[in-house]
């Protein structure tokens, strides 16, 4: 009797031991390149932390974050990092809802275009906007066909007015395949007995996408706007593309979003600590967004 | 009129398909021609691989090539063993700090990458890792999102398994390494795809802690080679290629693994 307890307490104890060598390494890396940088990151928001100027260091409390609140240079990063959100998002999400509610009827050669349209969503981002700046330089077929509409026929990403649509387009195009699947994934699992038992109620088609599709579908269209949220909140390659030899952010901070602009002040000016207090704001900005988000969208709790 | 709408349907999306294989076509097909053809139409006999040549001689591609490979390879090995182990530490074994340490792992997903690279920067630095394979590769050889997907993967297998594998007088590190590992293809699988395209496409983390030619990996590279060459489509677009076939590949070939990586991550989660 006694043991067996004993040899329950020493196998209680191996797998303790066993447990924490397993989860040693992920800690040490975790401790050393997550912990110690997010503490630190945090710290040097409130100094004026120069990487290059060591000796000059020194504590500025919220200075940091005040210079960002009134400097216009964030506003407008800010401002272009919303557009490419609330423009972005709202826009690949009705296309892909609809694409996926598409691939879901009956139709033939079905893998063929759910591979087609996520492709892209593989391939670095560089990549693609390296390929798109030439469709959009001045006298290509497509920029002569949007001036069909009324819009400049011109280098789109060299042009103060159009640069930023053009980021806006070519992250839809590359996103839109990941949501596509993602809300092909979750119509699978709506049952079919429903649709046709409510057919057979009568309830036409737009009835049943909005009293049985869209009702189901709510935690992968709730999914889909807080992840494609986050991503488009920070945006930062294809502003890197588009620059060229110029500062990130051309033309004439044109396409500045939040990500880019902190990256000038943290690895352009080595001003770390602003760059670290702009990091923190554009968290606090993805906060806010995905909690409001959860607040309007997500119910589940109430169930 | 079933069959007019459904017809519809599929005019739309062969359209739409177009804008989506365009772009990689177009690349593709430029990459082979000399400059005079760019942005026409030729007969098959007058392209040839000449741009990637030249390409070579030029700029430092194949080193960036295998710089990339490299890291690729190295930061997936290490995301391979050590997520699947810890997850399976998570899922499987009881000890004091299990449950702490599983909401660290949720809560590390939420800090967005930009608060902590200046930091990471620095310490790299000092380390003398920047201008380094090393610098790019160490600090990136774990990830919480993997883990928390290892251990839903590991929840689902029976532990009757694992209960006559003790029986067998094997002990607990034993069983994962000869009787879990076996069975988990699925979940390796799909970490190996879902890390070894983020890896070869990263740009901010490259981007940054490398300033030498020499170590550049190819999404680097490729934007100096775009900034460089802009006025030579047909050298840039073999750029392109060489930047993106290996992971065009890769999906082609692996594709169920993206759309399972997916569903794993997003639906049941």
């Amino acid at each position: 009797m006694l043991k067996s307890v004993r040899s329950k307490s020493r196998s209680k104890r191996e797998e303790t031991i066993t447990a924490y060598l397993f989860l040693l390494p992920v800690i040490l890396l975790w401790l050393i390149w997550f912990l110690i940088p997010t503490i630190q990151s945090f710290v040097i928001s409130f100094y004026q932390y120069s990487f290059v100027q060591v000796s000059q260091n020194h504590f500025v409390g919220f200075q940091n974050f005040i210079r960002a609140l009134t400097e216009v240079d964030f506003y407008q990063a800010l401002k272009h990092t919303l557009i490419i959100a609330f423009v972005a998002v709202p826009i690949q999400s009705v296309i892909a809802l609809l694409l996926a509610m598409a691939l879901n009827l009956n139709i033939k050669f079905k893998g063929g275009f759910r591979t087609i349209f996520y492709t892209p969503y593989v391939v670095s981002s560089i990549a693609v906007t390296t390929v798109f700046m030439y469709f959009f330089v001045m006298g290509t077929p497509i920029t002569k066909f949007f001036s069909l509409f009324g819009i400049d026929n011109t280098t789109w990403y060299a042009d103060f007015n159009l640069a930023l649509p053009f980021i806006v387009m070519i992250y839809v195009w590359q996103q839109i395949g990941f949501y596509i699947v993602v809300f092909l994934a979750g119509l699978q699992t709506i049952p079919a007995e429903l649709n046709e038992s409510a057919k057979v109620d009568g309830a036409d088609s737009f009835r049943r996408f909005f009293y049985i599709t869209l009702p189901m579908l709510k935690p992968v269209v709730f999914l889909n706007l807080t992840f494609g949220m986050i991503q488009a909140l920070q945006v930062f390659d294809q502003v890197a593309a588009v620059a060229q030899n110029q500062p990130l952010g051309s033309p004439a901070g044109a396409t500045s979003t939040l990500v880019s602009y902190f990256y000038v002040q943290s690895f352009k000016n080595w001003d770390m600590g602003y760059g670290s207090a702009v990091a923190i704001l554009l968290f606090i900005v993805i906060f806010i967004i995905t909690m409001v988000q959860k607040k309007l969208l997500d119910d589940s709790g109430e169930e | 009129m079933r069959t007019l709408s459904k017809t519809l349907l599929y005019i739309l999306l062969g359209l739409l398909s177009l804008i989506f294989l365009i772009p990689i076509f177009y690349a593709l097909y430029t990459s082979l021609l000399p400059l005079q053809y760019v942005d026409k139409i030729v007969p098959i006999t007058k392209i040839n691989l000449n741009n990637y040549i030249t390409l070579f001689q030029k700029t430092e591609v194949v080193q960036w090539f295998f710089n990339t490979a490299i890291v690729t390879v190295l930061t997936v090995l290490g995301n391979v063993v050590l997520n699947t182990m810890a997850g399976y530490a998570l899922a499987k074994f009881n000890f004091p700090g299990k449950k702490l340490i599983f909401m660290l792992v949720l809560a590390s997903m939420m800090i967005p990458f930009q608060l902590i690279i200046t930091p990471m920067y620095i310490m790299i630095a000092k380390l003398h890792l920047h201008n380094t394979l090393t610098g790019l590769i160490v600090p990136f050889m774990y990830n919480c999102l993997y883990i928390f997907m290892a251990r839903q993967f590991f929840l689902t297998i029976p532990k009757e398994i694992e209960e006559a594998a003790t029986i067998d007088g094997l002990n607990k590190a034993k069983t994962f390494f000869k009787i879990i590992v076996p069975l988990s293809g699925n979940i390796i699988t799909t970490i190996v795809i879902l890390n070894f395209t983020s890896t070869w496409n990263s740009y901010l983390v490259p981007a940054t802690f490398i300033s030498d030619k020499s170590k550049y990996l190819l999404v680097v590279g490729l934007r100096t080679v775009n900034d460089q060459f802009f006025t030579r489509p047909n050298l840039v677009m073999a750029g392109v290629i060489l930047t993106t076939l290996p992971v065009l590949l890769l999906f082609l070939r692996y594709q169920k693994y993206f759309v399972q990586g997916i569903a794993t991550t997003g639906i049941k989660g």
